[in-house]
């Protein structure tokens, strides 16, 4: 059952698919397997929170970018090992005009190890949001440069 | 008439130990039978196409339970119904219709109908032969010069956690959530 959906007709991406939806600190019911949950769901006392969404959309985020998943594997044991150490983005990866330590602490606050320390999805929408109209700065033609505007040094008049 | 892939995640999978799976699976209708007009949504006729398995919406996602399904239809449903009294976001699939096909013993969600899924989008149409986790080329080349892919990633993910935060503005979770089933 796809998740994430596109539809042609109001050219939008939908999210579905709420068959292991629940509330926040509810019991877990069931155990899906081969899901992007962090590392907080294999701890005995696994609370549900919402920052476990947040996870899932790091390893999407990084799907997109980078084109494999962040972890080998998530459905054994064994990879606990790889959701506690941090994640590695290839130094070769570039992400247009926008800095590339931006993106790539987005994506590593996404997936921190500790729930609570992860970003919001109401603030991840203004993150995106404003990579979306960095990117559509730059592509218009005859824009001026403002990839080095949150840089210390002034600029140059 | 639009045909989606049945092979590959759409088929009920499996969820749990060794349970059978619950969601069997997903028919894609689209049924011009009640174009006519919304005044037989409701008419006795409705209830009747029901019983036989037809659509009252022209064109939907239905979403079949095996009966005595593990994973109760009623928490998807509540879920969607609870989602659906809010001031909505067109970034949530929309909840349609409900209930029991009376002649297969069976429960449906119907959803509205979209196009395609993000990792079809992604990576087409194709049974995955090799892990995910294995590198494969990026989906979308951010060395694009054009931008225009590197500007799809992030409207892709500004549009997701949209609808994640309408979600999560209900204290619900989603749990789910990914290009695909996986």
């Amino acid at each position: 059952m796809p998740i994430v959906l596109y539809s042609e007709k109001d050219s939008l991406w939908k999210i579905a698919g709420f068959a292991a939806a629940c509330e926040a600190h509810s019991p877990l019911r069931i155990r899906l397997q081969h899901v992007l949950w962090g590392p907080e769901a294999r701890t005995e006392h696994f609370d549900i929170t919402p920052e476990i969404d947040i996870w899932s959309m790091g390893c999407i985020l990084y799907e997109l970018t980078v084109g494999s998943r962040p972890f080998p594997t998530q459905s054994d044991v064994d990879s606990h090992y790889y959701l506690k150490k941090q994640i590695t983005i290839p130094a070769d990866k570039t992400f247009g005009p926008l800095h590339n330590a931006a993106v790539t602490q987005v994506i590593r606050s996404m997936l921190r190890p500790s729930p609570a320390s992860r970003p919001t999805a109401k603030a991840l929408r203004f993150i995106f949001q404003g990579f979306l109209i960095r990117v559509e700065w730059a592509s218009t033609p005859n824009a001026p440069d403002i990839t080095n505007l949150a840089s210390s040094r002034t600029p140059e008049v | 008439m639009d045909v989606l892939p049945t092979g590959d995640g759409w088929q009920g999978r499996k969820i749990g130990e060794g349970a059978l799976s619950e969601i069997f699976e997903v028919i894609l209708t689209r049924t011009y039978i009640l174009t006519a007009g919304s005044q037989y949504k409701y008419g006795a006729g409705s209830f009747f196409l029901l019983l036989w398995g037809h659509s009252l919406y022209e064109a939907c996602a239905r979403k079949v339970f095996r009966p005595g399904a593990s994973i109760p239809v009623e928490n998807e449903v509540r879920i969607l119904q609870r989602l659906r009294q809010g001031e909505g976001c067109a970034n949530v699939v929309a909840f349609l219709n409900h209930g029991f096909l009376q002649p297969r013993g069976v429960w449906f969600i119907e959803m509205e109908l979209c196009d395609v899924s993000l990792s079809t989008f992604l990576y087409g149409n194709v049974r995955r032969t090799v892990p995910v986790h294995v590198s494969r080329q990026p989906p979308f080349s951010v060395l694009d010069p054009s931008l225009e892919k590197t500007k799809k990633i992030w409207d892709i993910m500004r549009q997701v956690a949209e609808g994640v935060a309408y979600v999560h503005s209900f204290d619900f979770v989603h749990m789910n959530l990914g290009p695909d089933s996986g």
